[in-house]
């Protein structure tokens, strides 16, 4: 069955600080592909709580973003945030809310019950979260794979065959 | 018969920002401590400033809050350029003003909604509040991004803006991004009163015990950016003299000062504003304060959220009418306005929604020599305490969770921004 369900892919990361620009820079190699009907690029840049209201739109979010998971810089993961990897932080919950980040806020959008039924998160292990812009050489040569899998991931979509797991 | 010995040890108290303790000690009765711990580490910003370009302060500066991340640029940059001789354009000043207010009302929807709302509705934060009353958070986080796309269309983004310069902007909203955020402005409203209404309903603490309350204040505007520091007790300082009104002082158990004024302590805030500037409220704002019965002077420390609410009612119905003035003038793209002098001192005071803050630069050849930052969580300090000495003794007779409980809400309704306030330089521990 065709999936028309409106998606989105959400850039999430400073491109001002090294390797945490990746999901800009899979966004811009995004924006000179053919989109399928459906389908919007957002760069979300640093997000906060109302991310949640950003994601409701849409029946699918596949989201990019440089991911600490003590692998070599450059590798990257498919991974759904249902799987356990995202680890909300339970201070920032209970607390002071001025930290609030992704995990924060598919967590407030879980409970407000707008979570998007399909969320998709490309993670890659960054080299250098640093002070300056430009991606690592490592983190850079992944850019356009992931482009591909994602362009390859809605043409599955489209045509009726992917099944949603990450 | 009093119980012998009843003692509240908050540890990191939760819903605020930064990292504060609750102490309190009561011995058959009588009250041996009762202190608000300030143990963030100090931030140490003045001393960054020192030998920075002058360009750089309103950028280094906005760091130190990423909620008031605008007030901080702004009272930077009045700072810099009444040191440098500089005096901003017309559209500007409206520009700031707009800017302004996209702050102040996405804290307070942050901290009526997020932060204290929990409190009155019985559950532990604001995800058990999302599932039992998913429409009122969702609500604010409507607001909310209206309030930050707000902020987005003016300086770039909210948290730390790029577009705020010396002597003007560098980036200017179009026509069409104004005339659409007017109407998702003008329909704000409908969220905006039903935030009074849940207000009105609250069971808010009675608890009062009479201050000195101190704001900026203007004659013909609510003032948040400039204006005179003015006091609930009688006086009227000009910015200059901050210094005369905020007399810090340290205290053992504080990595933040404590200031005083006419009395002991004071009060700076969104209560403190309403106490201060209640005439020059909107008249729709006055409307919202008479639904939470609020005439000034209120002296009930537990209302400064209800005093948010009509801000977030005030600062809407003003951004909704600058918008349209800067519409109707329509936006020109100008140069920032030169310095005329690259040495000099200045201060720049601004109502951020905490308080009252003071940026005051010494300026030599173009690079900062000498910074001093007053925040106003610092400022509340020895209030928020003289309030915790006046409360404990009245509430004895509840369980020691309850007491707990009231104190932090008490804590928490002052908003308290924690790693702001602490600059401290010199600690002393005996």
């Amino acid at each position: 069955m065709i999936d028309l369900r409106p998606t989105l892919v959400l850039a999430l990361g400073n491109p001002l600080r090294g390797d945490d620009g990746v999901g800009a820079a899979v966004l811009a190699y995004l924006e000179n592909c053919v989109l399928p009907p459906g389908v919007t690029l957002l760069d979300g840049g640093t997000p906060g709580l109302e991310t949640a209201l950003i994601i409701r739109d849409y029946g699918r979010v596949i989201i990019i973003d440089a991911a600490e998971m003590g692998t070599a810089p450059g590798t990257w993961r498919r991974f759904s945030p249902s799987h356990g990897h995202l680890r909300e932080d339970q201070e920032a919950l209970r607390g002071t809310l001025h930290n609030a980040g992704l995990a924060e806020a598919l967590a407030l959008a879980q409970a407000l019950g707008i979570l998007p039924s399909e969320i998709v998160i490309y993670g890659v292990q960054p080299e250098i979260i640093g002070w300056e812009p430009g991606l690592s050489d490592p983190v850079r040569a992944v850019v356009p794979q992931i482009g591909r899998k994602i362009t390859e991931h809605w043409e599955a979509f489209t045509n009726g065959q992917d099944s949603g797991s990450g | 018969m009093a119980v012998e010995r009843m003692t509240v040890d908050v540890h990191h108290l939760t819903r605020v920002e930064g990292h504060g303790n609750i102490v309190v000690d009561v011995v058959n009765g009588e009250l041996k401590q009762c202190e608000l711990e300030i143990v963030e580490t100090p931030r140490f910003f003045e001393a960054m400033l020192r030998g920075r370009p002058y360009e750089e302060s309103s950028h280094i500066t906005s760091r130190i809050c990423g909620i008031c991340a605008v007030g901080h640029a702004t009272a930077s940059l009045r700072a810099t350029e009444k040191a440098l001789g500089v005096n901003p354009s017309p559209q500007t000043v409206l520009l700031r003003k707009l800017n302004f207010h996209g702050e102040i009302l996405d804290s307070h929807i942050l901290h009526a909604y997020m932060l204290v709302a929990p409190d009155f509705l019985g559950v532990g934060s604001v995800i058990p509040l999302a599932k039992a009353a998913p429409e009122v958070v969702l609500r604010a986080l409507r607001m909310k991004q209206v309030a930050g796309d707000l902020c987005k269309i003016i300086c770039g983004r909210h948290t730390h803006p790029i577009a705020m310069t010396v002597g003007g902007f560098t980036h200017f909203p179009l026509t069409s991004e104004l005339e659409a955020l007017h109407k998702r402005l003008v329909a704000m409203r409908t969220d905006v009163d039903a935030t009074v209404e849940l207000y009105s309903q609250l069971p808010i603490p009675a608890f009062e015990r009479d201050t000195e309350y101190i704001a900026l204040h203007k004659d013909d505007e609510y003032c948040f950016i400039d204006g005179v520091i003015k006091s609930t007790d009688g006086g009227e300082w000009p910015i200059e003299d901050y210094r005369k009104v905020t007399n810090e002082s340290i205290v053992k158990h504080s990595s933040a000062k404590h200031t005083h004024n006419q009395r002991d302590s004071y009060a700076v805030g969104a209560l403190a504003r309403f106490n201060v500037n209640y005439d020059q409220l909107h008249a729709r704002a006055k409307t919202a304060a008479a639904a939470m019965k609020l005439k000034p002077k209120v002296i009930k420390p537990f209302y400064n959220t209800a005093a948010q609410v009509v801000e977030i009612v005030h600062c809407l119905e003003d951004a909704i009418s600058l918008t349209e003035q800067i519409l109707k003038m329509g936006v020109r793209a100008e140069e920032p306005v030169p310095i005329a002098r690259r040495s000099g001192e200045g201060v720049g005071a601004c109502d951020v929604p905490r308080g009252t803050l003071f940026h005051n630069y010494v300026i030599d050849k173009g690079r900062v020599v000498g910074a001093n930052c007053i925040i106003p969580t610092g400022q509340n300090l020895a209030n928020i305490e003289a309030d915790m000495r006046a409360l404990v003794p009245t509430i004895l007779d509840k369980s020691q969770a309850d007491i707990t409980h009231m104190m932090e809400m008490l804590v928490r309704a002052y908003d308290p921004c924690i790693s702001c306030s602490t600059h401290l330089l010199n600690v002393k521990f005996e």
